[in-house]
């Protein structure tokens, strides 16, 4: 069974929050599926490369142009021109 | 089996002017009104804007100007954006988030000038196998109210079963287009790895996800899946090189695997699958035993590399740039409780599951083991098409389960995968053809899995049985 501290980790490290009255819960099939994927590691991967894409890709290259994107609309607030975001960056 | 009206009929009638573009459209909205609320197939309808583009189709018609889906009516799942049209990917996140753009599939099938119903019901990000993890609510499969339509696309799978739509659009994962079209009794195709553009896609894993539809028959799908197939400059992992060689299945090899008929499967589906061989067999085709050793590690496989991606993938998610904003004093609070609020539970699970593996002392362990492990599931189906046209098997291990099943499990709605994900690993194409109804009158479907690129072989192999 992963421990408890190990569950807030993850937690902290994915910015989720599970409630405390499901925590248990959650450790517990958390726990399962963990015992389940590591059946992983019975393969013998000796010598074999590491896959991260099926198929052949490799860089595709353009000319760098303007495109129409209306994403911008999408940003709720406006001021005096400005698009009003929330501030992500600290004081120092 | 009674497959419904497909798109080589309507497109018989449209051209004939037997009915309307217009006609077909609005009986198609009077059945959405009719079946909807108790399937709960469909999230949005664009009812307005489907009659104007049935208006459209019909002048399209009548100057001679008509394509293959010209005036055909469909639906698409909520994880591919309309422009100007909600696409919530089945999450509280995007409840209110509106597409800025056309996918490539859209703007394919406008071209075309398909009708487009509306938005379907999904798991959240498409991670499920049921589509109950829907932040709308469940869907219902049409063969039975009480049990789910299989996942994520359950809404696009139920749609096309209830026929209040000539086809959909999916998209596939581990499975998402497949399962679901088994459990419905529709065709459902998991394209090659590339074939179809991702551009527009809500993604949940990027090496993983494909577009495919579901259709009625074997047919549709492949007239659906040739109208939305090609290269797109927006997606650099498009390809354009679907081969068509010459069909004979006198001179066809199928495979089939021993390890997909272990322990785990219905013995309804196992029957039903075992019959569905000795038809290709007296039809002509030549079965022999393959072996694909490694096909044991592929859910593992799947779950540790799919929910690695989605963890970096939905990190975007915070409540910062777009979606749903909770409040918070400190920054970190906003992330916290937006990402907290906004999220399922199985969502959140995956999450911390793919943060989990890619963490620092757990990496080499899980991920890049996964990593491997993959190169292995490929080589297996590598060594088998040496030998092969293509192999044959169940698509799920059970059938259509109740409602509120498996949700309290997680682990075992996982394994109604365990068939199914091994084609995403290789990026190959794979179809799901029903094949019979159980006892209880539940479908059971077959599964269909070819090389790269030969999706009208994978058609030609389906057509034969149905």
């Amino acid at each position: 069974m992963i421990d408890k501290n190990e569950v807030l980790k993850i937690m902290n490290l994915s910015r989720l929050k599970i409630e405390d009255s499901k925590i248990d819960k959650f450790q517990k099939d958390f726990s399962e599926i963990l015992n389940y994927v590591s059946e992983l590691k019975e393969a013998d991967t000796e010598n074999i490369p590491e896959m991260s894409h099926s198929i052949d890709v490799k860089n595709v290259e353009r000319e760098d142009l303007a495109c129409e994107y209306n994403g911008i609309n999408l940003i709720p607030k406006e001021k005096q021109g400005y698009l009003v975001v929330k501030k992500i960056l600290k004081d120092e | 089996m009674n497959k419904g009206i497909t798109i080589k009929e309507i497109r018989e009638n449209l051209d004939s002017k037997k009915y309307s573009a217009l006609e077909l459209t609005k009986d198609y909205l009077d059945k959405i009104k009719e079946w909807n609320p108790s399937i709960h197939a469909f999230l949005d309808v664009f009812e307005e804007d489907a009659i104007e583009e049935a208006k459209k189709a019909d002048e399209r018609i009548k100057k001679g100007d008509a394509h293959i889906l010209t005036g055909i009516p469909c639906a698409i799942k909520d994880n591919i954006l309309i422009k100007g049209k909600r696409c919530t990917a089945g999450s509280k996140m995007l409840e209110n988030y509106i597409g800025t753009y056309d996918a490539f599939v859209i703007s394919k099938l406008k071209e075309q000038g398909a009708i487009i119903l509306g938005k379907t019901n999904m798991d959240e990000f498409a991670m499920g196998s049921s589509t109950e993890n829907s932040y709308f609510g469940p869907t219902r499969n049409p063969f039975d109210l009480n049990r789910v339509p299989g996942g994520s696309s359950g809404g696009s799978a139920a749609a096309v079963a209830a026929d209040i739509c000539a086809f959909a659009l999916g998209s596939d994962t581990g499975g998402s287009i497949r399962q679901p079209a088994s459990f419905c009794l529709t065709v459902g195709l998991k394209p090659t790895y590339g074939t179809v553009s991702r551009n527009g896609l809500i993604t949940y894993s990027s090496s993983l996800d494909q577009i495919g539809p579901f259709a009625k028959t074997v047919e549709d799908a492949k007239i659906v899946f040739d109208a939305i197939k090609g290269r797109d400059p927006c997606d650099s992992t498009s390809v354009d090189v679907v081969k068509n060689n010459g069909f004979d299945l006198k001179k066809i090899k199928l495979g089939i695997p021993k390890e997909y008929f272990g322990d785990g499967l219905d013995l309804e589906v196992k029957e039903a699958v075992e019959k569905a061989i000795e038809d290709y067999r007296e039809a002509g085709a030549e079965i022999v035993e393959v072996s694909l050793p490694n096909s044991k590690y592929a859910l593992a496989c799947y779950y540790i590399i799919a929910t690695a991606e989605a963890s970096a993938n939905l990190a975007r998610l915070d409540g910062i740039r777009y979606g749903f904003e909770a409040s918070g004093d400190k920054l970190e609070d906003i992330y916290l409780n937006t990402r907290t609020q906004g999220f399922g539970e199985e969502v959140k699970r995956r999450i911390m599951l793919g943060t989990y593996t890619l963490s620092s002392g757990y990496y080499d362990a899980y991920y890049k083991k996964a990593l491997k492990v993959r190169s292995l599931i490929k080589k297996d189906f590598e060594k088998a098409f040496e030998e092969v046209d293509a192999i044959l098997g169940p698509v799920s291990p059970i059938l259509p389960f109740e409602i509120g099943e498996k949700t309290n499990d997680p682990l075992s709605m996982y394994l109604a995968d365990i068939y199914t994900t091994p084609v995403n690993l290789a990026g190959l194409p794979a179809i799901s053809v029903p094949i019979k109804l159980s006892k209880e009158g539940l479908p059971i479907g077959l599964h269909i899995i070819a090389p790269h690129y030969e999706e009208n072989k994978l058609f030609n192999i389906a057509k034969i049985i149905y």
